[in-house]
């Protein structure tokens, strides 16, 4: 979009914000447009030169700025004192989004979420029909989520019971929450686990159960929340860099891999088509035993050969258990 | 020279405003300065014809009609007061900070951007929305693949798209799609719609979409089905909803496989070390339960006993046999983990 249609849609905003929030100062206006402060003046001086048809002065809007900042608008012209409707992208933007969170299992203020849904709809009209081409859903356990949100809100202590897949074991642990998020289709909880004296970030389809302790919530006033903007909890993944680097040869039909763990190489074999060669490292080589046990005939594990001993043992003690005519 | 074209521009949109009528361009040109400036018929033209296109860019609706009756080929514009402003809204206060927590739901830039100014327009238009996330719910959605953006554009204006895919076993082809929608589960991205080579509905995923997506600027001929049904192919295919192959009887040791005891139907605790579950099996079941290794034993049906059997058998045989020459003889491995398992591998790892 050009400088001037991004200009005009601002002050067709501009005048509008100014009408329903009289007093604002350059500075605020400046921070809630995204814009600097020069802009917004350049922005009033148009607004001098714009008006209703007719050629008089009194035609004209008048756009005072007062020692301060504060800014006045006079005369606003009468046709543009509402705000335009919301584009379809716009529409699509927030619609989406609610519909979203309203049907996150276990949402707190499902029912503002869902009011304000229908007065946006019957806002946007046909905007809104065509947002629900796009829709997002996550995953989440309504108890689970119902109680950490709960937690957060009263700021009380909870009791965690944590699958650690990796070690196939139920962790305990009592959490301060500090925060619940929706990230990448699923729910967490970040808080101060009281065990690890850290911030660590849950996955709430992992907690296989939660108790809201009649005791408060005192994170340290120092703990600081991951930046979940980024690709966040993978910080909280603590690969280690010198963990040894595991090899494997994937077939085709396990492609897929790559897309779920991270991998240091990616590579295709250069003998077998369709088949690729990966890298991998993990601190938890149990991780990648289980990969591979579930993988069955689509991995082989190409080094360290002890790693490779250890994935055979398990699938060996795992056959004796099946009785003797089970092992080849 | 912006200033004064947005100034034009804005006097313009006021005046079609303004008018209950349909304007001609000669009155546009009599009543707005800029245009009577301009030296030449021509001049004007080409300047009206461009302010026009950057209205109509802007999303404001511009009518075109008959000026009058009598004159049928005397042209018009105006802008319907109605069309233009957003209606009137009146939120509650938990509604307008329900609209601020999902303002900032995306983390892709155009939607991010979208949301904003959406919500910039209704602070415009006097509502009190709050930045502050009620309870503290932080609601953050990623897009990495490039294929949306301009797949966004294609699902908005129905246009068929041409772009390169991966399947799942490697094999790359062009697809050429009428797009019907874009969903996300689990974090991934899925686009729907009719691929014209196969001639059948088909679900893609985003991030499997080798190249660039063109945009064919040809619409869809073949008709749109039912949201739901589309919604049910994509949950399908993203295993959202996996087809229920029955009951499953499993011998577990005590005190592991979490993950199996929390999705059963019946527990029975044995007193040698080991309790009998019940479990629900779905197409994937065989190979995550592979991952227990020696801590689980499928005792029924034997179908799934068997699949278990071969899996073990291809990695502890693994030492001196190809994996190609196992592959065969191998149960299904599926690239999404089982759904209310609870047992999920995806790149956020998180606290352990």
């Amino acid at each position: 979009m050009s400088t001037a249609v991004s200009q005009v849609e601002r002050l067709l905003n501009l005048v509008p914000y100014l009408l329903s929030h009289p007093g604002s100062t350059v500075d605020q206006v400046a921070e809630e447009f995204g814009v600097t402060t020069k802009q917004v003046a350049k922005d009033l001086n148009v607004l001098w030169f714009c008006g209703l048809p007719g050629g008089f002065a009194d035609d004209l809007m008048e756009a005072h700025v007062e020692e301060g900042g504060a800014i006045h608008l006079e005369n606003a012209a009468k046709p543009i004192v509402r705000p335009l409707r919301l584009s379809t992208r716009e529409a699509v933007a927030l619609l989406v989004a609610l519909r979203a969170l309203a049907q996150v299992p276990g949402i707190a203020d499902r029912d503002a979420l869902d009011r304000a849904l229908a007065k946006l709809e019957s806002a946007t009209g046909e905007a809104g029909r065509v947002a629900e081409r796009l829709s997002v859903a996550f995953e989440a356990r309504d108890v689970v989520f119902e109680a950490a949100q709960r937690a957060l809100a009263d700021k009380r202590l909870v009791h965690l019971r944590y699958y650690v897949p990796s070690r196939d074991e139920v962790t305990e642990r009592d959490v301060d929450p500090m925060r619940v998020a929706l990230l990448a289709g699923r729910a967490y909880l970040e808080g101060w686990c009281r065990v690890s004296q850290a911030v660590r970030v849950f996955r709430l389809d992992r907690v296989v159960g939660i108790e809201v302790l009649d005791l408060p919530a005192e994170p340290p006033a120092d703990a600081k929340g991951l930046d979940l903007t980024e690709e966040a909890p993978a910080s909280a993944l603590r690969v280690s860099e010198d963990a040894p680097l595991v090899t494997l040869e994937l077939a085709p039909e396990a492609r897929w891999v790559p897309e779920y763990y991270p991998c240091e190489t990616v590579e295709e074999d250069a003998e077998r088509d369709g088949w690729l060669r990966v890298t991998l490292r993990a601190a938890d080589q149990d991780r990648i035993r289980r990969l591979v046990l579930r993988l069955g005939g689509a991995a082989r594990v190409l080094g360290p050969e002890q790693f490779a001993a250890r994935v055979r043992d398990t699938a060996s003690a795992a056959l004796a258990a099946y009785g003797a005519d089970a092992v080849a | 020279m912006p200033a004064s074209k947005t100034e034009r521009l804005v006097n313009l949109v006021i005046c079609l405003l303004a008018s209950r009528t349909f304007v001609t361009k000669e009155r546009l040109r009599a009543t707005l300065e800029p245009y009577r400036n301009c030296p030449t018929d021509e001049a004007f033209e080409r300047m009206f014809e461009r302010d026009k296109e950057e209205l109509r860019e802007l999303g404001i609706p511009l009518e075109v009609g008959t000026v009058s009756a009598l004159f049928e080929d005397e042209v018009g514009y105006r802008i319907a007061p109605g069309e233009y402003a957003l209606p009137e809204l009146h939120l509650e206060p938990d509604e307008a900070a329900a609209i601020g927590v999902a303002a900032r739901f995306w983390q892709q830039a155009t939607l991010a951007q979208a949301a904003s100014s959406a919500l910039l327009k209704l602070k415009a238009a006097g509502l009190d929305i709050g930045e502050a996330a009620p309870a503290g719910i932080e609601p953050r959605v990623r897009i990495e693949a490039p294929a949306f953006e301009p797949l966004l554009e294609a699902v908005y204006d129905r246009q068929v798209v041409r772009f390169s895919y991966r399947r799942s076993d490697g094999e790359v082809r062009v697809r050429e799609v009428e797009p019907w929608t874009i969903d996300s589960w689990r974090g991934r991205w899925y686009l729907a719609g009719f691929d014209l080579g196969r001639d059948d509905a088909r679900v893609f995923r985003l991030d499997r979409i080798t190249s660039p997506v063109l945009l064919t600027g040809r619409a869809p001929e073949h008709k749109v089905p039912d949201r739901l049904d589309v919604r049910a192919h994509v949950d399908t295919f993203a295993e959202r909803s996996s087809a229920d192959l029955g009951p499953a009887t499993l011998r577990v040791r005590e005190g592991t496989c979490f993950p199996l005891r929390r999705g059963a139907t019946s527990i029975a605790e044995g007193d040698d070390g080991w309790d009998t579950i019940v479990i629900t099996a779905y197409a994937d079941t065989a190979g995550w339960l592979a991952e227990y290794g020696a801590d689980v034993v499928v005792l029924d049906p034997p179908s799934l006993r068997a699949a278990v059997i071969s899996n073990l058998r291809a990695i502890a045989a693994s030492v001196s046999t190809p994996a190609g020459a196992l592959a065969q003889e191998n149960g299904p491995v599926l690239p999404v983990d089982g759904v209310g398992t609870g047992k999920h591998h995806k790149r956020l790892e998180v606290a352990s």
